[in-house]
């Protein structure tokens, strides 16, 4: 069970530190929205990735930060 | 002596009116169960793989490891099944990469493409190339790549002798989607006409809140072949066919008997403030009927897998079955002949690799071959 662990502590890490591009896994719908409120806030323009939520059936959330023109 | 799970189907060839119909027998083999180590390397069979195909090495898979960041291989061979761990990807230098979605083998190291960008080999470096550079692109606001290709399921982006990449880019104002050629060795970029369904429309879930915008994977499939790409939807049974030479544009629609030809239509009366609500609205739409993308499989056919969505909490694995000309030759019910089928079904050159629905253990790959055989 350490791998999927190590993914669930991946998960709840921050987009502050990270580049908002790829997959990122999720587990549940708080997490989720958290996800989505932190990319809000810290994601940059032309950010673009994808949410997995492990915990829901692999539920996908398709994030697009509008680039600047 | 192995055990097999032998179903035959007597089906029918269905088609388009003009197309003569006639009855063909294929029958589905499905070997037992096969395991595969794979704590030297370090995946985990509880997670889906990230996975590129090899054209030129049907047996194998390459499957992109998120704990070493190394590209592994997965040789199928049975019983003598083996995972290598292969070279590292770095997350940044010349030769790194920090992220990215899909990743293809070439001219003896990768081509790996992000949101709006490719890398390519070059002189022993990656060079990346930023599409939002070409006029052609940002001028018609096409910003980003689409996602519709699974990452477990490879995406064959690739036109190796010709040295072109075919995307689809999108969008993010107005939704628009685009078919795209960049050719490597001339670094320019093509639009190609291509028209895709209207119906694609109203299977957008959105969530907007100030300036994000959160989707539904809804978006269209796309793989190259020898001179033409195939063109298909995870929502409806609607695919195209896009001859290169030729330019010009197939519309195919094959019917079923055992599953429907299109997701319901996502209930649009919902409050667009709560992002609670999309995700109902979202979930429900994902967990109906999807199609996959279309495979080849060995010299002679194609297929695609369709799960059937959840009905009474079952969700059956469906296959689809054609011949070169995309005539459909029939179809089955794969979860009701072996219950331990999982949902990733991958060509191994003529059978196909499935992943059982159960691991014994995150260190153990347990999976299944498929053979199809048409009489």
């Amino acid at each position: 069970m350490k791998k999927i662990f190590c993914v669930f502590v991946l998960s709840m890490v921050s987009f502050i530190a990270l580049p908002c591009a790829g997959t990122w896994n999720a587990c549940g719908a708080q997490d989720i929205q958290d996800m989505v409120q932190d990319a809000i806030t810290n994601c940059g323009p032309g950010s673009n990735f994808v949410i997995v939520d492990l915990c829901d059936d692999n539920h996908e959330y398709h994030v697009r930060v509008r680039a600047i023109q | 002596m192995k055990r097999t799970i032998i179903c035959s189907a007597l089906v029918f060839l269905l088609g388009c009116s003009e197309e003569k119909s006639s009855e063909q027998l294929l029958k589905f083999e499905i070997s037992a169960k096969y395991s595969v180590n794979l704590s030297h390397v370090g995946l985990s069979s509880m997670r889906a793989f990230h996975i590129a195909l090899v054209e030129t090495e049907p047996n194998l898979f390459l499957i992109f490891n998120p704990f070493s960041r190394t590209i592994d291989s997965l040789l199928i061979d049975g019983e003598h099944t083996k995972v290598t761990q292969g070279i590292e990807i770095p997350f940044e230098g010349p030769n790194g990469v920090e992220s990215f979605n899909y990743f293809i083998p070439f001219r003896n190291h990768f081509i790996f493409l992000d949101h709006n960008s490719v890398y390519l080999p070059d002189s022993g470096d990656l060079r990346r190339v930023d599409f939002s550079r070409f006029p052609l692109l940002r001028n018609e606001n096409l910003e980003d790549i689409t996602r519709g290709n699974s990452l477990a399921d490879g995406f064959d982006f690739l036109d190796y002798k010709n040295s072109k990449i075919y995307l689809i880019f999108e969008s993010f104002t107005n939704n628009q989607k685009q078919l795209v050629s960049y050719d490597i060795s001339k670094n320019e970029v093509e639009l190609i006409n291509l028209d895709l369904i209207k119906e694609m429309e109203k299977h957008i879930i959105t969530y907007n809140d100030a300036g994000i915008k959160v989707e539904n994977p809804y978006h269209p499939f796309l793989k190259v072949e020898d001179n033409f790409l195939i063109i298909s939807y995870p929502f409806s049974n609607k695919f195209h066919l896009y001859h290169l030479l030729e330019k010009e544009q197939i519309n195919l629609e094959p019917k079923s008997k055992l599953f429907k030809n299109e997701k319901s239509l996502p209930d649009k009366n919902w409050d667009n403030s709560s992002f609670i609500n999309y995700m109902e609205i979202s979930n429900a739409w994902q967990d109906d009927i999807k199609f996959g993308s279309f495979f080849k499989l060995g010299s002679s056919l194609y297929y695609r897998i369709i799960n059937g969505g959840k009905e009474d909490e079952n969700s059956n694995n469906f296959i689809e079955v054609f011949d070169l000309d995309f005539n459909k030759l029939g179809e089955t019910d794969l979860s009701k002949i072996h219950s331990d089928l999982g949902d990733n079904f991958l060509p191994i050159g003529s059978k196909i690799f499935v992943k059982a629905k159960t691991q014994s253990d995150e260190d153990i790959l347990d999976f299944y071959l498929i053979s199809i055989d048409k009489n």
